[in-house]
């Protein structure tokens, strides 16, 4: 099987349709980084939108890189703060524009306490260290990954990984303690 | 934790004709480019590419 990378030279030199296999290969999943962040009708509107930018970008991508997933999430999540801020720009045009909307994830988020209390926990970290921690946990990316997409070194992703990691782990075994003494009180 | 944290982001798989809307949007552009190249153009890259890269390659 030819790489993403293979495919999109091709695509370059003289086959444009050669891209669209790539596009075949991923599409679930970027349609699942944008649902999970943006809901499931506005990743419908917007994955179109990726693939155009994606084929138009396409000429700068390096073609040793073998899987373009990482690239592509790059664009989707640009796509999707273009999306944030446009419906900011509607509901109030002197609002300050928001980088990611995660209240509106989770109000997405139906379920127990103990996710709740996690949806809350991630709510809390600051956005960067969310950023590479929901890259790696929800889309299964390794902290170098996680920072191709961000732009950032990956010594710097690992260790907003890390601060994250620690910040949800002290809530959730606080939460857990809080829970064990309401047992004994009852 | 981290199950927990895959837990909370599942998504139900997109339904084919979403796929095939974004995928048609992309034709689109596709099939625009390769109007727009002739045979022989074809071999050129689009803008963006850089030109030294691609001489580079075809050394």
């Amino acid at each position: 099987m030819q790489t993403d990378g293979v495919l999109i030279e091709r695509s370059v030199r003289g086959r444009p349709d050669a891209f669209v296999e790539v596009v075949r290969r991923h599409e679930v999943a970027v349609h699942g980084f944008l649902a999970r962040r943006g809901g499931r009708e506005a990743a419908g509107d917007l994955l179109g939108e990726v693939w155009l930018r994606a084929f138009a970008a396409r000429g700068g991508y390096d073609p040793g890189r073998a899987d373009a997933l990482p690239w592509l999430y790059g664009i989707a999540r640009n796509v999707l703060r273009e999306h944030w801020r446009a419906g900011r720009d509607l509901a109030d045009p002197v609002a300050e524009v928001p980088d990611d909307p995660w209240d509106a994830v989770v109000e997405r988020i139906d379920s127990g306490a103990s996710a709740r209390t996690l949806a809350a926990a991630v709510r809390a970290l600051p956005p960067d260290e969310r950023d590479v921690l929901l890259l790696v946990a929800w889309e299964e990316l390794t902290p170098t990954e996680a920072a191709a997409v961000l732009g950032i070194p990956a010594g710097t992703a690992r260790s907003r990984l890390h601060r994250a990691r620690t910040a949800l782990r002290a809530v959730l075994s606080r939460d857990d303690r809080e829970e064990a003494g309401a047992w004994k009180v009852n | 934790m981290e199950g927990q944290l895959s837990r909370l982001g599942r998504v139900s798989p997109p339904a084919a004709e979403v796929l095939e809307a974004a995928r048609d949007a992309l034709w689109s552009a596709v099939a625009a480019e390769m109007l727009a190249t002739g045979p022989d153009e074809g071999r050129r890259a689009p803008a963006g590419q850089d030109a030294t890269r691609s001489r580079e390659r075809e050394a």
